[in-house]
């Protein structure tokens, strides 16, 4: 039987990590609440600076509640006077909006590294009354700026890419947290006020393999349909629905994406998608995915490659993931 | 510890030298052609020439510096260093902080130290690297001053939390 679930070995971290993990152990886990997840996709993006929440000069407060007297950068925790977090990133990673909202502001003119007193970004207003916004992007024409004034997104989705304009000394997303207090945006903390999903925070979609009915290679007689399904585990920050749109959460054909199957069932979505989520699975919960696989071409060995996909959002990281394709012999007749 | 401050005459008459030596490898690498990035060997950096373009510059050697220590021409050192236990040198550039970082980054790694952390923020940046057979150090950059007359500087220093 071959390996059809190759997990990749977890790409290493910056020390920012384990000062987070230090902070769960201190503190807990925060009960999952699918309201905001990270602002990108990478799971190897960590956080390096968080906000200081002490607005003298010399005094530095961190997320975790440790006092610095000095103005020196703390890496993996907060510099003095930072108002966001900074998460390094290479130029052009995509950016996602950590809650749904209306696109409130955008600016896109100035270039991609382009150093000075003001950068490119995206700000989107929530219905809770806060604002995010996400700064040091590419530049408009670059790809930088993916959304419009006015539009509404969904958490998870697009909203930019990374760069480094204004006041940046290399590439990384500024993610700041704004509260509208009297119709001024005064900075917060999100990770000293935990509004995260969980603590720390999750990217938007991760998945984890958990299994299948039949691990071994599907046998289907030409002609004829066989069910299978797999299941995942919900690692990401955002709940998986069958029947939201745009976000809906499916198993639709990868490598190349979205082709047309030989093995596309009665009960397939189209061609490419072979299935929705069966149930509502929120984060840390199992989805199951349950498909046909009809024995349409002749006898032979074959394999169909899977990718989850929240539709109209963005694809999962098949990297991350680790891949998942599904065996198939076909045979003329019951062996 | 600290680097040493250089004698003003020392300074000078060591430019000298090292301009010329800076001159000859230079007409050696335009009759060579762009072999790797030109490395001048002028061992005075407050002497440099800022120029985008140009090779880094070499740190004169001092107390906790590591061999070879690659500076970005115009790094202008600043003596007499600020008491703080742990920091080896200082230096002030009117580049900003982006191009400082961007040349480090490249830098560093061809002068033969490995890269630990390269961690940029919005004014300030921390790179970890570890010079070969030596221990990790630490360059904090920030900003100095504001508006038109802000300048970066670079710090060396032994890591800190």
């Amino acid at each position: 039987m071959s390996a059809r679930y190759l997990r990749l070995v977890l790409q290493p971290v910056l020390p920012a990590a384990v000062a987070m993990g230090c902070a769960l152990l201190l503190t807990g886990p925060a009960r999952a609440t699918d309201d905001y997840t990270l602002p990108f996709y990478d799971p190897a993006v960590s956080l390096l600076y968080g906000v200081d929440r002490d607005s003298r000069i010399g005094v530095q407060l961190d997320y975790t509640g440790r006092t610095w007297w000095d103005s020196s950068n703390h890496p993996g925790r907060v510099y003095d006077n930072h108002t966001g977090i900074d998460y390094p990133m290479p130029l052009h990673s995509p950016v996602a909006a950590a809650k749904d909202g209306v696109v409130a502001a955008t600016e896109g003119g100035f270039g991609t590294q382009q150093f000075g007193q003001f950068g490119n970004f995206v700000r989107v207003r929530h219905s809770d009354g806060r604002h995010t916004l996400y700064y040091h992007l590419a530049s408009r024409a670059d790809g930088g700026i993916a959304v419009a004034f006015d539009d509404e997104v969904l958490a998870g989705q697009k909203v930019g890419e990374s760069g480094c304009s204004g006041l940046c000394y290399g590439a990384h997303l500024h993610f700041e947290v704004l509260v509208d207090v009297g119709g001024d945006l005064v900075t917060s903390d999100p990770m000293y006020r935990r509004l995260w999903t969980t603590w720390p925070g999750r990217i938007p979609f991760r998945a984890a393999y958990v299994g299948e009915n039949d691990a071994g290679t599907v046998t289907v007689r030409r002609g004829y349909t066989v069910f299978h399904w797999v299941e995942f585990k919900n690692i990401g920050g955002r709940t998986w629905r069958p029947n939201v749109w745009p976000g809906r959460v499916v198993l639709g054909t990868w490598d190349p994406v979205g082709h047309d199957s030989m093995f596309a069932a009665a009960d397939w979505m189209n061609t490419w998608i072979a299935t929705k989520v069966d149930e509502v699975t929120p984060p840390d919960d199992v989805g199951r995915f349950t498909f046909g696989i009809r024995g349409a071409p002749g006898p032979g060995v074959y394999r169909e490659d899977f990718n989850l996909d929240a539709q109209g959002v963005r694809w999962f990281d098949h990297d991350d993931l680790g891949g998942f394709y599904v065996p198939i012999k076909v045979i003329q007749q019951l062996e | 510890m600290r680097a040493q401050p250089i004698d003003g005459r020392e300074r000078n008459a060591r430019s000298w030298v090292l301009a010329e030596i800076g001159c000859v490898a230079l007409a050696l690498a335009a009759c060579l052609g762009p072999i790797g990035t030109p490395t001048n060997t002028v061992g005075d950096a407050t002497t440099a020439v800022p120029s985008p373009t140009a090779g880094p510059t070499t740190a004169p050697p001092g107390p906790g510096l590591p061999a070879g220590f690659p500076l970005m021409p115009g790094m202008r050192a600043d003596e007499p260093l600020p008491e703080d236990e742990g920091l080896i040198g200082r230096w002030t550039t009117p580049a900003n902080g982006a191009e400082v970082f961007d040349f480090l980054k490249t830098a560093l790694p061809r002068a033969g130290y490995r890269i630990d952390l390269l961690g940029p923020g919005d004014t300030v940046a921390v790179i970890r690297f570890t010079p070969p057979g030596g221990q990790r150090l630490q360059i904090d950059l920030g900003q100095a001053g504001s508006g038109a007359g802000a300048s970066t500087f670079m710090e060396l220093r032994l890591p800190r939390d």
